[in-house]
């Protein structure tokens, strides 16, 4: 691919970087595995760069290539792995992201992907689209993942 | 906590991936001769604890001093090998290419790579005649008595020439090998540097 294709391209990715930050963060089991989980993403989306056509926002096909990279990447490596929160540090106290995050992780992976879609701002419909889920079963699911995420983040602060 | 505000506030500074980063992961090349290297660095750790034990059997089938004490060095410089590639895989493995400095990450770990097929090569130019040596006498004696031996001028002059010609021969396809299994991903490596070298 040209220069300028690959500028464009890293322009692109750093202006939604925010989406791999957070694919990697929840399905990476801990920080050395986060690293290269983003790299492959990086690396997978700039493989398939020169299918994106533009049809579907930048944001929502980024989406998509990031989440196939780390559910591949979660089965090809994660085999062994099980339990609550990976070898991730223990969150500090007071840190809402971090311990928000923690409780995503121990979400199951396509419960994981539709909380994450849902909390950036995607329709049903689009989440349907990229998971894969029949629009009601979103929204069935999204009513169960959000009562159990708000019990255990309450059960959590009844505890502190 | 409020689920939707934490999660917008995510988006900070600690979410971004700088151009530098992304650049460093935008080809599996890079990503991928890192992990054949390894792998390939796991191949020798996995070799060299193939290997030992078989030494450790025959120095127990030798009954001659000196082919036992040859094999003893041999038994010794795999440990001192073993210990030495375990160290220098698990460096390897510390790498992390995606990181904020992908340039010098990627000079250190060509480092450590080279460094450790070099050095191997050259201890194995300190091992190949000794593993030539017990080779030969372990043949030999089955023949004769090491006394025998060594007072047959003929048979250390035979010795010398199979020592002198067995040592850059092994030395030679040591480095063919060592150049086949890891030269392509060091080239792809090598030109990933060459390119962030141009960037900057």
């Amino acid at each position: 691919m040209s220069d300028k294709r690959e500028q464009e391209f890293v322009q692109l990715l750093e202006e939604h970087s925010g989406i791999i930050y957070k694919v990697t963060r929840i399905y990476a089991k801990n920080q050395a595995d986060e690293q290269d989980l983003r790299q492959e993403v990086v690396y997978q989306a700039w493989r398939s760069y020169p299918r994106f056509k533009g049809n579907s926002k930048f944001s929502t096909w980024l989406y998509r290539v990031a989440l196939n990279t780390a559910l591949t990447h979660v089965k090809k490596e994660n085999k062994e792995y099980e339990g609550f929160d990976g070898d991730w540090q223990v969150a500090p106290d007071g840190d809402e992201r971090a311990v928000l995050m923690a409780h995503i992780r121990t979400l199951n992976d396509a419960e994981k992907l539709v909380i994450m879609l849902h909390l950036d701002g995607y329709a049903n419909d689009e989440i349907a689209l990229i998971s894969g889920i029949s629009k009601n079963h979103v929204a069935v699911r999204l009513h169960r993942i959000k009562e159990k995420l708000s019990q255990a983040i309450k059960n959590d602060e009844n505890e502190n | 906590m409020k689920i939707e505000d934490t999660w917008k506030s995510l988006q900070g500074e600690e979410a971004r991936l700088t151009g530098e980063e992304i650049r460093a992961g935008l080809t599996l090349r890079s990503a991928d001769a890192v992990r054949k290297l390894n792998k390939r660095l796991a191949w020798k750790i996995g070799f060299t604890l193939l290997f030992t034990p078989l030494y450790v059997i025959a120095l127990w089938l030798v009954d001659s001093w000196l082919t036992q004490l040859l094999f003893g060095i041999i038994i010794v410089a795999h440990l001192i090998g073993l210990v030495f590639f375990i160290q220098r895989y698990r460096k390897a493995r510390s790498f992390h290419m995606a990181g904020a400095d992908a340039k010098s990450t990627l000079i250190a770990y060509l480092h450590n790579v080279k460094a450790t097929l070099r050095q191997e090569e050259i201890g194995g130019l300190i091992l190949y005649p000794i593993a030539a040596a017990s080779g030969f006498f372990l043949s030999l004696l089955q023949k004769m008595t090491l006394e025998e031996a060594l007072a047959d001028t003929k048979i250390l002059t035979t010795l010398i020439i199979v020592m002198i010609l067995i040592t850059p021969l092994s030395h030679w396809l040591a480095r063919w090998m060592n150049r086949k299994t890891f030269g392509k991903y060091i080239e792809q490596l090598e030109s990933r540097l060459a390119q962030l070298e141009d960037e900057s």
